[in-house]
């Protein structure tokens, strides 16, 4: 009887505990998160942290030491590149070990296994676009060169001698917010972590959307609107006459090339795709001529998603055979973007056409073959697996064509730019040596090291910029091209012909260089490496002119150039598309019908500046996007119950037009009786706009600019508690300081040569640590709103003194 | 109230839970623990399964309060920015995490009181 009646509380006790262990949906076992002894309280950090390593490592085969600045950047120094590469990985693990993580689980479609079904969908697209089987080549490949293979061994053991010290208390709190254990590191994810800065800067695809517009509007359209030279441009490399002689082969443009069979395209509605366009990167370098200490300065910013953790960490390394310094990517060795004591360069992406779609014709509705140059092919099937949290397995099946995979065969609407039953070909898909690039980079002594250094790069392409202490300076718009005709890729190809694939690559030594020019300075920003004279075919569309003229335009007139000068250009705010478009807009807003008049008088006087905290910006924008939608109202198709939003015209085209004629048949509105010219459309864009501004904002005067784009720096798994507020700061879309909704300048570097060691600058909008309770999880974002930069510790020895080094470890 | 008993309570509570704050290192499966040791303070001190509860509740809640804000006062961001996410303010984070953490410890010593009793 005692024993019934004490079974129920001994019971009740057990439930409890045991319930609170355990994650109920997508709350986390709270006895654990809670417990101050083992959950989240664990990842209070000090205000001044002692950094825990260990004592020792066994895994070392020399001596080391690793000293740690203010900024808590490591400053990492061994005997050998071994050693130096396996405390590359401890050091970025214990910071951002959740970071690497969850980025190839992202990379590798295993996002579904933490968070459930609702990644299902994404986790199979990472999959079907084929990163896994890019990333397993590139091991594969990787593994036979001695010297990668050995970089990345000792990368993969460090980081795994870190995890092998965690139990749950010292998880990162990700970790215990999610409710997983974090898994050993292998090349694997190395791998997959720079296919997917692949994905990142290459995996965008304008062929679908071309080929909707040319079904539905017509090729005279296309050759109107989209053309395959912007009208205005200002190219990152100034023309080279020796483009004239090399007179390459160069593919025929095939009969047909006009592709565009969309009819099975399947989905219902689709739109264009809603990542942030135009954002890009800016690079930029003076040589000596125009520099106060007649030694050249270089600055990078790329600009990516802004996100806690950084996608960037601040690192030093030094051996024997390297001292270099700067930004490294979390779950890759070497640094990415910095300087030694004789180099600096930096990076932009050149977004060349590098992945494409191309029809696939079944043989019948079993689908095992396909048409391939007048015969039928057999497709291969690869079955995925994935582990659902909460339900269980899911068997995919993936038909691969020699093209590569198709990855929509369903209609399933993975992405918009993704049409149905198309194989892919991207040039991720194919094993590359990009670790090597940096490795040789990160040891460069001079002009001959880095073009070196350059042939092992492969994808994503990348404008490569260099300084040296020789006072050298260069760009290279560097990666492996493939050899097209002029458009290939433009539109939808067909998988049925070989004069459809690619048809070689552009040699190394053609890909787009410039050496100390003239004029002395290089800049890149995305925008076409060239212009029309370069023999070869890169893509039709590149960043458009903005935030390359401005930049131009600044560095034409920079002379006796410091550091500052460099960082003031990073912080330009000057809208030039509002330079070109305003004058031309408000010439048609008659004063008699619109609203808010004084706004006009306002805008009037408006440098063009995207100043934080002014409201012109704001009401140029609003405006103009709402006269951009009702003049191409004949974009958006309506078909039965299906509504097709296709790709509109670029601003610049879109007020060219109005330039040269208001009265154009694109400004007549086509659900009207009457005939519109841009007058009536400007009018009634303006109208919409002040009074959605004066609502939405309780007063127009309030729609100040910061407010209203709304940037935040966000949690990588979007927990708004570990996000930023609004950031206070200037800058916008297609403007140097390219500051957007969700993207901007992720890291600012600025560069001085000298005839001695280099004084660099930097600073990214986060911290260091990726653990939200550690003072240096966003200790640097201050700063970088400020438009500051951080003066970066490059130690020659763990010996050297400094007021910034807070604390050394000595293995 | 015994207060010896009371004070046996407490300072086996302080002593194990505390024990990793004097090692540097966190006790693992601090949750189970708690557990363990609420039964088997429950079973070894002979006083009535209410009055275990309430000793241990108190000792659990005073512990873990003390711990929570030696804690917060040393580095407070991660609290508030947990608290941020629950939605409520840090003070009533600790409080919950430290009435919780009573709560666990009463419980389990009631129930180690009550298999006292039967053994």
């Amino acid at each position: 009887m005692k024993f019934a009646r004490f079974f129920p509380i001994f019971l009740l006790t057990f439930l409890v505990f045991w319930g609170l262990s355990l994650k109920l949906g997508e709350t986390p076992p709270l006895g654990y998160l809670l417990n101050p002894y083992e959950g989240f309280l664990q990842q209070s950090e000090k205000k001044r942290p002692d950094v825990a390593m260990p004592k020792n490592f066994t895994g070392l085969k020399g001596k080391a030491d690793i000293v740690f600045d203010d900024m808590m950047v490591p400053h990492i120094f061994a005997e050998n590149d071994e050693d130096l590469y396996f405390l590359q990985g401890y050091v970025t693990a214990y910071f951002r070990l959740w970071q690497m993580d969850m980025i190839t689980r992202a990379a590798s479609g295993r996002l579904s296994e933490i968070v459930g079904e609702k990644a299902l969908l994404r986790d199979r697209y990472m999959r079907r676009i084929g990163m896994v089987i890019g990333a397993e080549k590139a091991v594969e490949e990787l593994s036979k060169d001695t010297l990668a293979n050995k970089i990345i061994a000792a990368y993969t053991n460090g980081v795994n001698a870190y995890i092998q010290t965690l139990g749950y208390q010292n998880y990162p709190i990700e970790f215990k917010l999610l409710n997983y254990e974090p898994e050993p590191w292998t090349p694997l994810k190395t791998a997959l972590l720079l296919k997917y800065m692949a994905y990142d800067l290459s995996g965008k695809s304008s062929d679908k959307e071309l080929s909707d517009i040319l079904q539905y509007l017509g090729n005279q359209v296309v050759q109107e609107l989209f053309p395959d030279y912007p009208i205005l441009m200002d190219p990152i490399h100034p023309q080279n006459p020796e483009w004239k002689t090399w007179n390459p082969t160069l593919p025929k443009v095939p009969a047909g090339y006009f592709y565009s069979d969309t009819s099975q395209l399947g989905t219902s509605i689709y739109e264009i795709s809603t990542n942030e366009k135009n954002l890009g990167s800016n690079n930029f370098v003076v040589g000596g001529s125009r520099t106060l200490n007649g030694y050249p300065i270089l600055a990078n910013d790329p600009h990516l998603k802004l996100n806690f953790p950084s996608i960037w960490f601040q690192i030093q390394l030094k051996s024997p055979t390297v001292n270099v310094v700067g930004v490294s990517l979390p779950g890759a060795p070497n640094v990415i973007i910095g300087y030694n004591k004789n180099i600096a360069w930096g990076v932009t992406n050149v977004a060349p056409d590098i992945f494409d779609y191309y029809k696939i014709t079944f043989k019948d509705a079993s689908r095992k073959e396909y048409l391939y140059n007048g015969q039928w092919k057999p497709i291969q099937h690869k079955i995925d697996t994935f582990f659902v949290y909460g339900k269980g397995i899911f068997m995919d099946t993936v038909e691969i064509t020699h093209l590569g995979p198709i990855v929509d065969s369903k209609g399933e609407n993975f992405h918009p730019e993704c049409p149905k039953d198309h194989a892919l070909r991207w040039l991720a898909h194919d094993p590359s040596y990009e670790l090597l690039t940096f490795y040789y980079l990160n040891r460069a002594q001079n002009l001959e090291d880095y073009r070196n250094a350059l042939k092992y790069y492969s994808c994503p392409a990348q404008n490569f910029i260099f300084a040296s202490k020789n006072k050298d300076i260069a760009l290279t718009s560097n990666g492996k091209y493939p050899l097209k005709w002029k458009g290939q890729g433009k539109f939808t190809l067909d998988g049925s012909k070989p004069e459809h694939e690619w048809q070689g690559w552009i040699p190394f030594e053609h890909n787009p260089y410039t050496v100390n020019p003239l004029h002395d300075y290089l800049a890149s920003a995305n925008q076409f490496p060239t212009d029309t004279t370069y023999p070869y075919f890169l893509h039709w569309e590149f960043a458009s002119f903005e935030r390359g003229k401005r930049i131009h335009d600044r560095l034409k007139n920079m002379y006796q150039a410091t550091v500052d000068s460099l960082r003031l250009l990073q912080l330009d705010t000057k809208n030039m598309f509002a330079e070109f478009a305003l004058p031309i807009l408000l010439n048609y807003l008659d004063e008699q019908a619109i609203q808010q008049k004084k706004w006009k008088y306002i805008l009037e006087r408006w440098n063009y500046f995207h100043e934080p905290e002014l409201v012109e910006p704001t009401l140029f924008t609003e405006w103009y996007q709402r006269f951009h939608d009702l003049v191409w109202d004949e974009f958006t198709i309506v078909k039965q119950k299906d509504t097709i939003r296709l790709r509109t015209p670029e601003p610049v085209m879109t007020v060219a037009i109005l330039k040269k004629d208001s009265e154009n048949p694109w400004f007549d509105l086509k659900n009207t009786p009457q005939k519109e010219t841009a007058r009536e459309l400007l009018i009634q864009a303006w109208n919409d706009a002040v009074n959605h501004l004066n609502k939405k904002f309780k007063g127009i005067e309030k729609a100040l600019w910061y407010k209203y784009r709304g940037t935040k720096v966000t949690h990588l798994a979007m927990i708004p508690a570990f996000s930023s507020d609004t950031l206070l700061h200037g800058g916008g879309t297609d403007i140097v300081n390219a500051l957007g909704k969700t993207a901007g300048p992720s890291w600012r570097m600025v560069v001085q040569l000298t005839e001695n060691i280099p004084q660099g600058y930097g600073v990214y909008p986060a911290g260091q640590s990726g653990n939200p309770g550690s003072k240096y999880y966003d200790n640097m974002l201050p700063i970088w709103l400020k438009g500051e930069l951080v003066p970066i510790l490059f130690l020659q020895s763990p010996n050297d003194k400094s007021k910034r080094i807070l604390s050394k470890y000595s293995f | 109230m015994n207060i010896v008993i009371f004070l046996y309570y407490l300072g086996c509570t302080f002593l194990i839970i505390m024990l990793g704050k004097f090692l540097n290192q966190p006790v693992p499966e601090t949750h189970w623990l708690i557990l363990f040791l609420g039964v088997i303070l429950g079973i070894i001190f002979k006083v009535p399964r209410r009055q275990a509860f309430l000793y241990g509740f108190i000792c659990g809640f005073s512990v873990a309060l003390v711990y929570i804000l030696s804690t917060y006062i040393q580095s407070p961001i991660m609290t508030q920015k947990m608290a941020k996410l629950f939605g409520i303010q840090p003070v009533g984070l600790i409080l919950i995490m430290a009435l919780l953490q009573g709560f666990l410890l009463g419980l389990a010593a009631f129930t180690g009181a009550w298999l006292r009793k039967i053994l």
